[in-house]
Order: C-alpha cells, then sequence, then structure tokens
C-alpha cells in the first residue's frame, strides 16, 4: 500500500510536469484570450449603442426600439455561457483533446519504452493501473476545468456581474438544466459545480485513451482517441438519435458527451443525466483501462 | 534465494516460445542464457521477472508460486532490451523516481550506483540526450540502486566498450560475491564463459546445460 502511494505520487508529479500538460494549460489560455477579445468587442457595441441611444432618441423610437440597448453581463457574455461565441463552439469540439493532451498518451509511452516493467514490478500490475489512472484523470480534468473557470474570472474584469434575473430572455439557461436553479440565484456556486462537473468528465475522457492499450504505434493517435470517439457519438446522436427522440417524447434533451456538461447546451442536460454519462464513461475506461493494462500481460 | 522453474511452456498465440524448461537456480551464483536472437532467453527472463506467466509448469521463489502467491519477485533489479527511462527528465531524477516506489535506497544509494556505472549523478543533461553507451550505464545503476537479491541482465554490455565492459563485469562479480542470484543474458559466448558459474543454451525455446 505505501509502495502504491508512492507510486501515485510520482505518477502524480509527471502528470502535471511535462511539456504535454503545459501545453494543454497553453491552449486554454488561448480560449480565454480569445473570449476576452469577443467580450471586449461586446462591451464596446453596447457602449455606442447606448450612446446613440441616449444622443438621438428620436431615431432610436423611428426604429421601433425601446430605448436601453440589449441586456449584458457576465452571466451571458462570459465563455462558457455565451453559446454563440466562437470560443464557446470550438470548445465544445475540442475540449476531449485537452483533456487527452497532459497525460493520455502516457500509458503507451510506458510500455513502448520498457517503463512499465520497471515500475510494475515494483509496485504490481493493479499498483501501477491504479495510479496511472489517476495521474491520467486528474491530470486530464485540471486541464479541462482551467479554460472554464479562468475564462470566466478573466472576462469578469471587463463585463458587469450582476445575479442573473430569471424574466430576462438573455440567459440560455432554463429549467431541465445542470444547476439551473443555482444559476439565478447562486452563479457563481453553478459555476463551481460546471467546473466539479466538467473536472470529472475530463478525467473520465482523458481515460478512454487506455482502452487503445499498445494497439497504436502514435501516442498522438491515442491522444485523439476520445474526440473522435465524441465526434462519431455527436454526429450520430444529431442525425439519429435526436430526431427519433423528438419524434417519441416530444422533445429532445442533451445526451452528446460533448456537450452534456457545457452550461450553454441548447437543449436541457438534467443533473441526473450528467452524472450517469460520467458514470458510464468511468466504468467504461476503468473497466477497459484494467483489461488493457493488468490483464494483457504481453500488452 | 532459490528459484525452481519446473517444467514450463509459454505459449503466446501460436508460437511455442518456451518448450518444457526446467531449472534450478540458488544464490550467490551467474547463470548465463546463451542462444542467438529470438531463441527464447529474453522471454525466460521475462518469465522470471513475472512478468509473463507460463501456460504449462510453475515458476517458484523460496516456495512461492511466481503469479500465485506473489506477482512478482520481492526484490528485483531488472535490465530488459535495452534500458527503459523517461527521455524528458536526467538519469538522476529518472532513478529517483524508479527508486521512490519501494524507498529501499536512499539518494546516496542512487547517486552511488550512477557513479559506480560510470557516469556523473550531477550531470544535468536529459536522458534522451545520453549517447547508447550512457543509456545502458543508467540501466546498470538502475539494477544496482537498490541492492537486489534477483538481477535479471539482458545484453547488459551492449553498447559498451572495452573499458565500459570491464566495469561492468567486476560489478556482475560484486554483485554475485554479495549473494546476489544473477542471470545473464547474451549472444556473446566469451563474456558468458568469463561471467557465469552455469551457461545454458537456449534455442527455439529450449533450454540445455553447456559443459564447461
Amino acid at each position: 500500500m505505501r509502495a502504491f502511494g508512492y507510486t501515485l505520487k510520482d505518477e502524480l508529479w509527471k502528470a502535471l510536469h511535462n511539456w504535454m500538460f503545459l501545453i494543454a494549460l497553453a491552449v486554454g489560455a488561448v480560449f480565454i484570450i480569445w473570449d476576452m477579445v469577443q467580450v471586449w468587442v461586446s462591451v464596446e457595441d453596447f457602449n455606442h449603442s447606448l450612446e446613440w441611444m441616449l444622443s438621438d432618441p428620436e431615431a432610436v423610437a423611428s426604429f421601433g426600439l425601446s430605448g436601453s440597448p440589449e441586456g449584458f453581463a457576465l452571466f451571458n457574455e462570459a465563455f462558457p455561457y455565451n453559446p454563440i461565441h466562437v470560443p464557446n463552439l470550438q470548445y465544445r469540439t475540442l475540449w476531449p483533446v485537452l483533456a487527452a493532451l497532459p497525460f493520455g498518451w502516457s500509458y503507451l509511452q510506458d510500455r513502448r519504452n520498457g517503463i512499465y516493467d520497471q515500475i510494475a514490478c515494483r509496485v504490481g500490475r493493479k499498483g501501477y493501473f491504479a495510479a496511472k489512472y489517476l495521474a491520467v484523470f486528474i491530470s486530464g480534468g485540471l486541464a479541462t476545468v482551467f479554460p472554464l473557470a479562468a475564462g470566466v474570472l478573466a472576462d469578469a474584469m471587463i463585463a458587469p456581474y450582476v445575479v442573473p434575473q430569471i424574466t430576462t430572455i438573455i440567459y440560455v439557461i432554463s429549467n431541465g438544466n445542470f444547476l439551473s436553479r443555482l444559476f439565478y440565484s447562486a452563479p457563481w456556486l453553478h459555476l463551481a459545480g460546471t467546473c466539479g462537473a466538467f473536472f470529472l468528465m475530463g478525467g473520465a475522457t482523458a481515460c478512454l485513451c487506455f482502452l487503445l492499450g499498445t494497439r497504436v504505434k502514435l501516442e498522438i493517435i491515442v491522444v485523439l482517441f476520445p474526440v473522435a470517439v465524441y465526434q462519431v457519438l455527436d454526429t450520430a446522436i444529431t442525425l439519429l438519435l435526436a430526431p427519433a427522440m423528438s419524434e417519441k417524447l416530444g422533445y429532445i434533451i442533451e445526451i452528446s458527451p460533448q456537450g452534456i456538461v457545457m452550461p450553454s447546451t441548447v437543449f436541457p442536460n438534467p443533473g441526473w443525466l450528467v452524472f450517469l454519462e460520467i458514470g458510464l464513461l468511468t466504468a467504461v475506461s476503468l473497466l477497459g483501462g484494467y483489461r488493457q493494462v493488468v490483464g494483457h500481460e504481453l500488452a | 534465494m532459490d528459484i525452481q522453474i519446473d517444467r514450463v511452456t509459454k505459449w503466446i498465440r501460436d508460437a511455442l516460445i518456451l518448450d518444457n524448461v526446467s531449472l534450478e537456480l540458488h544464490s550467490g551464483k551467474v547463470y548465463g542464457l546463451q542462444g542467438p536472437n529470438g531463441s527464447g532467453k529474453t522471454m525466460l527472463l521475462r518469465l522470471l521477472a513475472g512478468l509473463i506467466l507460463p501456460t504449462s509448469g510453475a515458476v517458484t521463489i523460496d516456495g512461492k508460486r511466481l503469479g500465485k502467491d506473489m506477482d512478482f519477485p520481492p526484490s528485483l533489479g531488472l535490465l530488459l532490451e535495452g534500458p527503459a527511462f523517461l527521455p524528458e527528465y536526467t538519469g538522476l531524477k529518472n532513478l529517483e523516481l524508479l527508486a521512490d516506489i519501494r524507498r529501499t535506497a536512499s539518494r546516496e544509494d542512487i547517486r552511488q550506483a550512477i557513479r559506480e556505472a560510470g557516469l556523473d549523478p550531477d550531470d544535468k543533461r536529459k536522458y534522451r540526450k545520453y549517447s547508447l553507451g550512457m543509456k545502458q550505464r543508467l540501466g546498470i545503476a538502475s539494477v544496482l540502486m537498490e541492492k537486489p537479491d534477483l538481477l535479471l541482465l539482458d545484453e547488459p554490455t551492449n553498447a559498451l566498450d572495452d573499458a565500459g565492459m570491464e566495469q561492468i563485469l567486476q560489478l556482475i562479480f560484486r554483485e554475485r560475491d554479495r549473494g546476489a542470484l544473477i542471470v545473464l543474458a547474451s549472444h556473446d559466448a566469451g563474456l558468458l564463459s568469463k561471467t557465469a558459474d552455469e551457461v545454458y543454451a537456449v534455442y527455439e525455446g529450449r533450454v540445455r546445460r553447456k559443459e564447461p
């Protein structure tokens, strides 16, 4: 047990002290800066509109406008709450890459260069797998959450914060969305809850890399594996499952793993479904990974 | 330490890798495995290390069956198919990470093992910058640092010059005199005749004792 603890410590150290983890954070920072620019442009637009409306009320009336510009606040502008901002749309597709980038490739590297043998004979196959799984999970979760949490904080330097009002229509979150009640009473707690769920989702997603085992030669293929799987699932859900759901139930719920934890989903994403999907993904990566790592002597 | 390999056969898919192998190995001796590439030497070492399990037969270490009573030999130093390290860290950091798992080797033990293998523990170069000979020496240091009871060495003198080979031979003798059980696999008959107390020929998965 002591050897497992030391191995876990070492694996975590390796997971958080490598170039790929730093690159994942750097890509996350690009999303943050990109979104800050977009929010800044929105602020400028708002200011120009307000100046115009105040300076020429007759012209405003002639256009049939109410006399105030469209509402503007942190929790409807910030990444990841604004579904039409380009960084948000890109992030919805690319976050599985960020999850796998920090350490998802490490098992393949350990097997190829023989480090697996060295560690496994010291801590055992199960100990190796448990430590590696946790390290991949934690590093993947952190890399995924970083742009979300830091992005909202960065946008808070530009966009004014008000508690979202349920009577306005500027917010995408409505009844049936994950933690929707919290959003309209304590939005920072909503952000914390979303980040927690995204951490688990990112971790489980990173661990899908174990499913490939040593079947491929290149680490880049392992890193791209989760996003490829999610892209196929997303397409299948959009083309096949969503129309069937709409026809049978009369409504659609978000089930694509790419979008289910995003707070700006078009369709409702109830909490039970979010955690069910995270649980399923964790179970698949855990059982499949165990089979690959512990069950295959020559994997 | 006493190891018994009892009528071990290993199949991998349709290939017969080890064919009814029986051996007895004891502490304080060097055993040589000689054979051409692909003869089964490395697989026999992997079997002794617990990294593969026999299809039939058994490996017992001090009366305990490998793969049943224990997953791996309790005190093992391993150099298989070349050294295995992370390219982005220094030699010292790589050994510290490995030694950190069991914590039987102190920091000074690690530095001493690196020096004995002919390297500088304060060398700041990353492992990927090492020459082939330096990589091999670091592999030897990783085997020595924890003073294991069982040393499994696959082609330990690969990429070494004459002086390096002599240095490694002296280390092997020292470990044997300390009481370790050493199994050395090589295609080099000269090396084995100099170091091994008993030499076994390995060919197409079968093992036969070579007369001195």
